[in-house]
């Protein structure tokens, strides 16, 4: 269920009207791959996918840093942060080749033994899901909470929607940013399963006068999920947006280049007509392949007061009796 | 000739000098005197050539006698104008402590009605929300209108049009009988209404008509160009206008005839680096009037509008007005053109005529009087070279931001909540367009 709630939440997000189309295709929309290669050409086809795979780096790094962004705004201990960050840099690092060299078999920057280590890793890792955070919680509180049940990896939370934010706020809601529903990956499913039972319909608790002593947590435990289901579904969304974007482009350039020639076609039936009334050619002229074309015409209306015409329109001359 | 001479009062005239108005143009010479006298009356004259204080200053001299409830309505079609008016008036009686409440859809209703309830001098009112308040609001907010003086109906023309009807009826319910009331009609454009009201001779004898001379609806100093082309290159064009050296500082309006491609020529112009401001339904109020300051504070050099800006607006640095889409009735052309080339300033005009507005450009023509010129200050290959490929990528780029942001998406809310349960998106589906010929054998 929660894992229907975390595609929901991906959905959502992107409320582009194609967004069902999508859903019921596959993951990789065969369209907008056929057209790379189209565009891409046969000759170029090495480098296209060399370019391919850096953009696939660089969306996927993004999409990374989209979700890092909600751990590095933390404002908390900075020396453990730095080490945390340390540690998925380094992750990040591995990652990449890893996901490249699932798809592509040609670049291998890692051994047979670190993908396994580093797949064995990923393996370990669980995720909760969190369906409420409490007001004046942000990343930072939530990974020093967090950290007692064991080592927090990524934590992501969902910000409230601005307009949503400018309604509490002009209601006399406080001016910090709220966050929806989160996500935090422990580096041991164990972890995460402690979290999730311990935090799950308690009070936070800690000092009696710490600002969350009363606020209740909901954590889920979410069996079989890692996180890059989370950020794959977002980098998948923004692949194809940008692929759209391709087509719509190369469409474009098409139009374009329609215009340029039917503008070069003018010109040369332009000169040449000229050449010949220089000649003196009247006789000389032949009749042009005379081509007619139908456009459709824009329709024109007026309510201008035209003569002769007296009856109204009903309703507006009901109206007249009482304005004058 | 000055303002003292038609009969108004000396703290009128100084403070019409104030905002540098000395001499009374033609409509406001024949319409000033005829209102003082307690006649009703019909006032036609071109764009930008002094309607709202041929009205004005009238009401504002028989105030000053007797300043009481609430003296004056004011009607308009758009809220952009109500407050334009607003600013008038409240600049006109500044130094006479007047009271002016506007009355307009998209802000707060409780405000509003809070300050109706106070008994301004003068209300400024938009017919929908007015009649909001009189169906809503309580005896409390709506009785000084029992006792209005004057009733005025700014772009007449435009608020007798069905689609305002069951707002005005309501409106006009309460007020006074049109005996007890002066009534006070100023539009540019003569439509049937307007003359079936000309012809009306009701106890008070005939209202008093000051009409145009001639049938030229335009302004003198303004020149019209068009430029004729095929309708996907029209975004290279515009951008390639705008940036022309010619026009690099001149501020301008672009005139659309959808909500959907003014947020696209915005966003558009945005990308390319034209400071650009938007003016259509789809907005917020409060965007509107953001956009529309920003506009006039000169902080954005463009402004891309649909219809809603086509009425009323006097925004005196607007040098250049391009049509975008040429509207279907020649009569939106003449205010759209309007907005430039105001109170004796020079101004010009850009149509995009494209291969589907030929029937338009012509019933233009023929309405306004004049032929338009060619506009040659662009040259094919530039465009071609320069701005074809940057302003096609940047519409795309907006069109498909669009989607993603759902735009339009509250009008079909308003829309469902209104019970008008049309899908829009299949309404908005263009209809099939067949050319003329061939729709002719079936």
């Amino acid at each position: 269920m929660a894992r229907a709630k975390a595609v929901d939440f991906f959905s959502t997000k992107n409320n582009s009207s194609d967004s069902e189309e999508e859903e019921d295709k596959p993951a990789v929309d065969p369209r907008f791959v056929l057209a790379d290669s189209d565009s891409e050409g046969e000759e170029e086809q090495e480098d296209g996918d060399e370019d391919e795979e850096e953009k696939g780096r660089t969306s996927k790094k993004k999409t990374k840093d989209f979700f890092e962004l909600a751990g590095k705004t933390d404002d908390g201990d900075d020396e453990e942060e730095d080490e945390e960050d340390e540690e998925e840099e380094e992750e990040e690092k591995e990652k990449k080749p890893v996901k490249t060299s699932s798809t592509k078999a040609k670049t291998k920057p890692m051994t047979k033994e670190e993908i396994e280590k580093h797949n064995k890793k990923i393996a370990k890792t669980g995720v909760v899901y969190f369906s409420r955070i409490p007001p004046l919680m942000d990343p930072g509180k939530l990974r020093m909470l967090l950290q007692r049940f064991g080592i927090v990896d990524r934590i992501y939370l969902v910000p409230e929607d601005p307009k949503a934010q400018a309604v509490r706020i002009r209601h006399g809601g406080n001016r910090a940013l709220a966050y929806t529903e989160g996500w935090a990956e422990f580096t041991k499913k164990r972890y995460a399963k402690t979290c999730a039972s311990t935090l799950n319909g308690n009070t936070i608790g800690g000092k009696k006068g710490s600002q969350h002593y009363d606020d209740i947590m909901n954590a889920k435990y979410l069996p079989k999920f890692k996180w890059s289901d989370l950020s794959e579904q977002l980098a998948q969304e923004t692949h194809n947006r940008q692929a759209r974007l391709r087509t719509e482009i190369s469409q474009a350039t098409r139009e374009n280049q329609t215009y340029i020639q039917s503008l070069e076609k003018s010109k040369a039936a332009e000169r040449r007509r000229q050449r010949q009334e220089e000649e003196g050619g009247e006789t000389e002229e032949k009749p042009a392949k005379k081509v007619h074309r139908d456009f459709y015409q824009g329709k024109t209306h007026s309510a201008r007061a035209k003569e002769g015409k007296k009856e109204l329109d009903g309703s507006v001359g009901s109206i007249l009796g009482s304005v004058m | 000739m000055s303002f003292t001479d038609l009969g108004l009062p000396e703290w009128l005239n100084e403070s019409l000098s104030n905002m540098a108005i000395t001499k009374p143009s033609a409509i406001q010479k024949a319409c000033i005197p005829q209102i003082m006298k307690g006649k009703d009356c019909i006032g036609g004259a071109r764009t930008g050539s002094g309607k709202t204080i041929a009205f004005a200053a009238p009401m504002l001299a028989e105030w000053s006698k007797d300043p009481c409830g609430i003296f004056g309505l004011v009607l308009t079609p758009t809220r952009e104008l109500a407050i334009q008016i607003a600013e008038q008036f409240t600049a006109l009686g500044a130094n006479m402590n007047i009271r002016v409440a506007l009355i307009y859809g998209g802000v707060d209703m409780v405000k509003q009605s809070l300050e109706l309830q106070k008994m301004p001098h003068f209300v400024i009112a938009t017919p929908g929300r007015l009649a909001d308040h009189i169906r809503s609001s309580g005896e409390d907010t709506i009785r000084g209108f029992r006792r209005v003086r004057y009733v005025v109906m700014d772009e007449a023309d435009r608020l007798l049009t069905p689609g305002f009807v069951p707002d005005l009826k309501t409106c006009m319910d309460l007020l006074p009988d049109p005996s007890k009331r002066q009534t006070l009609l100023f539009t540019a454009t003569v439509t049937d209404a307007v003359r079936a009201l000309k012809d009306r001779t009701g106890e008070k004898g005939p209202p008093f008509i000051h009409e145009i001379a001639s049938d030229i609806a335009v302004p003198s100093t303004l020149t019209q160009s068009y430029l004729f082309l095929p309708g996907y290159v029209r975004e290279a064009y515009l951008w390639a206008i705008l940036t022309h050296p010619d026009n690099e500082k001149k501020s301008a309006i672009i005139f659309v005839n959808r909500t959907q491609t003014a947020e696209t020529l915005r966003r558009m112009l945005m990308a390319l680096d034209v400071k650009t401001a938007s003016l259509h339904s789809e907005m917020r109020q409060q965007e509107r009037v953001n956009a529309l300051g920003r506009f006039r504070a000169q902080a954005a050099r463009v402004l891309v509008a649909t219809d809603v800006a086509s009425r009323g607006l006097d925004i005196p640095t607007v040098e250049m007005v391009i049509n975008f889409d040429l509207p279907a009735d020649a009569d939106d052309y003449i205010h759209r053109v309007g907005r430039t080339a105001r109170a004796g300033r020079k101004g010009q005009s850009v149509s995009l005529v494209t291969e589907r507005d030929v029937t338009r450009v012509t019933n233009i023509e023929e309405r306004v009087g004049t032929k338009m010129e060619k506009y040659d200050l662009i040259e094919d290959d530039k465009v071609v070279e320069e701005y074809l490929t940057p302003a096609s990528t940047a519409k795309r780029q907006a069109v498909l931001d669009m989607e993603a942001e759902n735009f339009g998406e509250r009008k079909r809310i308003q829309r469902k909540k209104a019970g008008l349960d049309v899908d829009m998106k299949s309404k908005n589906k263009k209809p099939k367009r067949v050319a003329k010929g061939k729709s002719d054998k079936k």
